[in-house]
């Protein structure tokens, strides 16, 4: 269930296209550049960066679009990426590290190590995921800004 | 924290504000006031991109000069081995060490030697090192400033090694023992390619003391050098040193001379940038060690150095070949030398400051810097005096400059006055004014 929020201090919004292999990373990137502006410490910082980043790589590689809404209160920084996209059939199996359903083109490319999630998670403190097959994942990432 | 050095300034008078440093600057550091540049040295890197573009020659390095040399009883240059390559083949590593004795100097050391032992030290340190990978080179200062300002987390991967150069310092306290004089009398001056060399001078970035006591820019002693090379009677034999000294000026030369595996060269400063930022995301993952380089080209395309880059390269790489690729080292020089390379202070930061110190301040001006960004035409024309609309939207939240120091928002603001102005011309007295107007 969600907990309630306190009315978000900042929101932006960011557009990822799948299949956009040179874009990937823009939106980790502003969201970096905003958090450094805030003054956000910088652990948070990288870690935010990091989780976004696989969640970018992941829409790439397996959706058709996903919008990125970050939402800063003050005790946490939250992201939620909605794909529209292929789904995950077996969210247990996709937290494992190495697993992976990518096709041998995208491992092919230095993608598709089954790293994504299982790095979401790590740099995260919390993550919640939902999905349905053939019509996309949401994940919510938060991680808390205050010690 | 310490002051932060810095070893790029503009001379006023000279400055026509014309904006090509502005545009040049990877680090949106430079903004035209009053018609000049200003920089803003928070952000400055001292990368030189501004020299090189200058077309007043108003952006300078504060490298020294000869009368340097008056403050010491024993001088010893000390040449980058960039300058190696800045002549013609005839003129070799012999006739500039010559050549410097000739300038006045009382000696001039061979940086090879120290170099091939900075390179053995390097491969041991990449092998045996358990810090963050990928390991950066810390060769160049501006991209050694760049990770204090832009990247401070990432001074963890920074390799913490001194600079060949620190050898020729140490080699400055033995001489002046052998002379029985006091090292303050011995003046280590290096010639080299780049102003960020003055950091070493000034405020040295892995030494409690500087090991250099000066530099001099190539750009300032190649001439005269030229003529100096030029009068030499008779050769004495100074160099003896291998290709490492002129390798770690090249990119990636250093990478094959020593076979590190999965290394990569990058130079530039954008593209130094760019893959800073995919090793802070996490997308860097096998790679070991990164060879960064501010200038395009290496050491040899430094904002300093005279010759055309590319020219210079091929020399150099001509150098390499003739003067071998091994490393001629002895083991027991390089544990004599070991501690002179290591790092003895605690490495500073000066990352770039949020907006405001309080977060919801800091976020207020976020809002309000996008809210002006979206109101500017944004096609960054400069006539404001910051590179770009969106550092201009920074500058006028951050109290830098008002938003009609935009062209276009001055033309708004001047219509609006003008419809205004019409709209009250065209009121008439009640007696005189006609039914409808």
């Amino acid at each position: 269930m969600q907990e309630k929020q306190a009315e978000p201090l900042l929101e932006q919004e960011f557009i990822v296209q799948g299949g956009d292999f040179i874009h990937a990373g823009e939106v980790s990137s502003s969201i970096k550049a905003i958090l450094k502006e805030i003054g956000i410490s910088h652990d948070v910082i990288r870690r935010a960066a990091i989780a976004t980043y696989e969640a970018e790589m992941n829409v790439v590689c397996y959706a058709r679009r996903a919008a990125f809404h970050l939402a800063i209160t003050p005790d946490r920084l939250t992201v939620i990426a909605e794909d529209e996209g292929q789904g995950i059939a077996d969210l247990e199996r996709a937290m494992q590290e190495g697993f992976s359903t990518s096709s041998r083109e995208i491992k092919e490319m230095g993608f598709g190590a089954g790293m994504g999630l299982p790095n979401i998670k790590k740099n995260t403190d919390e993550l919640r995921i939902s999905s349905v097959v053939g019509k996309g994942t949401r994940l919510e990432m938060v991680i808390f800004t205050r010690k | 924290m310490s002051k932060y050095y810095h070893s790029i300034e503009v001379e006023t008078d000279k400055c026509t504000g014309c904006m090509q440093c502005m545009r040049a600057c990877p680090t949106e550091a430079m903004r035209i006031r009053e018609g000049k540049a200003l920089i803003l040295e928070d952000r400055c890197i001292d990368c030189g991109d501004c020299i090189r573009v200058c077309p007043a020659r108003a952006v300078r390095s504060m490298t020294g000069s000869f009368e340097d040399l008056t403050r010491f009883k024993y001088t010893i240059a000390i040449p980058s081995p960039v300058l190696y390559s800045q002549y013609g083949m005839g003129i070799t590593p012999n006739h500039i060490l010559n050549g410097l004795k000739g300038l006045g100097f009382n000696e001039a050391y061979d940086v090879g030697k120290a170099c091939e032992i900075y390179s053995a030290v390097l491969k041991e340190h990449l092998h045996s090192y358990s810090q963050n990978k990928p390991y950066i080179s810390t060769v160049c200062l501006a991209v050694v400033r760049l990770i204090q300002i832009n990247f401070p987390d990432l001074m963890g991967n920074l390799l913490s090694m001194e600079a060949p150069s620190a050898i020729a310092g140490a080699y400055k306290m033995a001489k002046a023992k052998i002379l029985g004089i006091s090292p303050q009398d011995v003046g280590a001056i290096f010639i080299t390619p780049c102003p960020a060399k003055m950091i070493a001078v000034n405020h040295p970035i892995f030494k409690s003391d500087p090991t250099l006591d000066g530099a001099i820019a190539i750009s300032d002693i190649y001439g005269v050098l030229f003529s100096a090379v030029r009068k030499i009677k008779s050769l004495e034999p100074l160099h003896d040193s291998g290709g490492f000294g002129v390798a770690t000026g090249i990119p990636g030369a250093c990478i094959a001379g020593l076979e590190i595996e999965n290394a990569i060269a990058v130079d530039g400063v954008k593209n130094v940038i760019n893959i800073l930022e995919d090793v802070e995301r996490g997308k860097i993952t096998n790679v070991n060690y990164l060879e960064l380089w501010a200038c395009p080209g290496g050491c040899v395309g430094g904002p300093l150095a005279v010759d055309n880059r590319f020219l210079a390269k091929i020399k150099a790489m001509k150098l390499i070949q003739q003067m071998g690729r091994n490393l001629n080292i002895n083991l027991a020089e390089v544990e004599r030398m070991r501690a002179h390379l290591s790092c003895d202070v605690e490495l500073s930061t000066y990352p770039m400051q949020p907006l405001s110190t309080d977060a919801r301040e800091a976020i207020r001006k976020v809002k309000e810097r996008e809210a002006i960004l979206e109101s500017l035409p944004r096609i960054n024309c400069g006539a404001c005096g910051a590179p770009n609309c969106k550092s201009f939207a920074e500058d006028v939240v951050q109290g830098r400059g008002e938003v009609t120091d935009c062209v276009f928002k001055l033309k708004e603001a001047t219509m609006e006055s003008l419809r205004r102005g019409l709209e009250i011309a065209q009121k008439a007295p009640l007696s005189i004014r006609k039914k409808g107007a």
